[in-house]
């Protein structure tokens, strides 16, 4: 195996994929992605399917700015995709919820909302915090305890394993090389050159490196001296029964998929590398999410699990590029951040550098309290 | 084994209004394969037939209108004398 890559992306999920894409859409080089087993801590197995804005870039207005800008890109991305896999990722702009149980809930959402709308560059993306009357309205089926909610209607959902696999044939279509049960071990930068090792002792070579492992871009990147900071948040998600369409916006405690079925959430716990089923968390999202939408109460749930979602150390997104040739992106967000992965960064990238509008995402923004 | 017993007797059961006939002791999910029922329900989505799968209570694929109750797991469900069946919507 003598053979040197353009590109190795190390990790085949929902950001991996993308920029395998995005990389291949957009030139002859040659690309390898290896993706490891389905043991490892994924987070692409833990996510909702949502593409999100209204909640994200509180106090970081270049956050709300890009989670704004890229809500706008879904439909065309949706169609691009669609047109050239022959897959549907299911994706509808539906609008989205965030549900409040009390009062207090109500006025401390409507002051986050208030300082996130207030960096929006267009008034169509404004979150609109509404009370339980106006609410019914769009929500037919509401329980009675609840609040009221913030809505947002840039917000949306889609079929995440369909976008995953849209994705991943149009990649291998362009030629790029998927490669599957490669859990990368050690990487090693030598003579404009990467060399990067497996744990049963593969070697793959590369001139350009982009590392979308999720978690595990923190002990890769360090092991070439950089610091990645993460955290794993845990997240439990419940799947009931299918049940003919409702016609739900999408709120984290409850949705719908195309076919039917209701996903269940959701949960956000600090508990490190933990991915255990735990009863009471189960319990009390039955509990809130038939408060939300009380016919759930007649419903089977089917099964629950845990996965481990990333948040970098302050939250923001993260996208750099070292010596040129070496690509860091950790977000929180892969599904709705996809059509910029897709598209700017990965066109970016093959100029050996992250976009420039992405600059507040770089890794500098660790490192500066060292200098003091 | 119940199914094979010489013990056991025939009972009668509707499925979309017509009779068929089971077994006592026999599952919703059985009743229908041995009478070559093709499916129990249509996805939601785009309408395609499906029937028992797992046999076993975990996919969710066999379900029936039991007695003007939908969303009932056939697999899991001794079908009785008399009982009404239909399709689930």
């Amino acid at each position: 195996m003598n053979k040197i890559y353009d590109f190795l992306i190390i990790g085949g999920g929902v950001t991996g994929s993308s920029i395998a894409y995005g990389l291949s859409k957009n030139s002859n080089s040659s690309i390898a992605i290896v993706d490891a087993y389905d043991n490892t801590y994924r987070a692409s197995v833990g996510n909702y399917g949502l593409t999100w804005m209204q909640s994200k870039g509180y106090k970081q207005p270049f956050y709300a700015r890009l989670s704004e800008q890229v809500s706008y890109d879904w439909s065309e991305f949706r169609n691009e995709l669609e047109e050239k896999s022959q897959i549907d990722i299911e994706y509808i702009k539906t609008g989205g919820l965030t549900f409040c149980h009390t009062q207090d809930e109500f006025a401390k959402l409507e002051k986050k909302i208030s300082n996130l709308n207030s960096y929006y560059q267009h008034d169509s993306s404004k979150t609109v915090m509404l009370d339980a009357k106006e609410l019914k309205k769009i929500y037919p089926g509401l329980g009675e305890s609840i609040v009221g909610a913030a809505y947002n209607k840039q917000d949306g959902l889609l079929n995440p394993l369909h976008l995953l696999k849209a994705q991943l044939k149009l990649a291998q279509k362009q030629k790029v090389e998927y490669i599957s049960h490669f859990s990368t071990a050690t990487i090693d930068k030598s003579n404009d050159e990467y060399k990067v090792t497996s744990q049963d002792g593969r070697i793959i070579r590369a001139k350009q490196l982009v590392m979308a492992a999720g978690l595990s871009n923190m002990p890769l990147a360090a092991q070439l001296g950089i610091n990645v900071p993460l955290e794993p948040q845990k997240g439990h998600i419940l799947v009931a029964q299918k049940v003919p369409p409702l016609d739900l916006i999408p709120c984290f405690n409850v949705r719908q998929t195309k076919s039917g079925t209701l996903l269940l959430g959701v949960s956000n716990e600090d508990v490190g590398f933990d991915i255990n089923i735990d009863e009471g968390i189960v319990s009390n999202i039955l509990k809130k999410s038939i408060k939300i939408l009380p016919m759930l109460k007649d419903v089977n749930l089917i099964r629950s699990w845990s996965s481990l979602r990333i948040i970098p150390q302050d939250g923001k997104p993260i996208y750099d590029t070292i010596d040129n040739t070496l690509h860091v992106i950790t977000t929180h967000s892969a599904i709705t951040l996809a059509p910029l992965h897709a598209n700017e960064v990965s066109k970016s990238i093959l100029n050996g550098k992250m976009p420039d509008n992405l600059k507040d995402f770089s890794l500098d923004r660790f490192n500066e309290k060292e200098i003091v | 084994m119940s199914r094979f017993s010489n013990f056991n007797k025939d009972i009668t059961f509707t499925f979309n209004d017509k009779v068929y006939m089971a077994k006592q002791g026999d599952n919703v999910s059985a009743a229908l394969s041995i009478n070559d029922i093709p499916y129990n329900r249509k996805t939601f989505d785009n309408k395609t037939p499906r029937s028992s799968f797992c046999h076993m209570g975990i996919c969710f694929e066999c379900l029936v209108q039991i007695d003007g109750v939908s969303g009932i797991q056939a697999c899991k469900t001794q079908v009785v004398e008399g009982m009404e069946i239909k399709e689930d919507v």
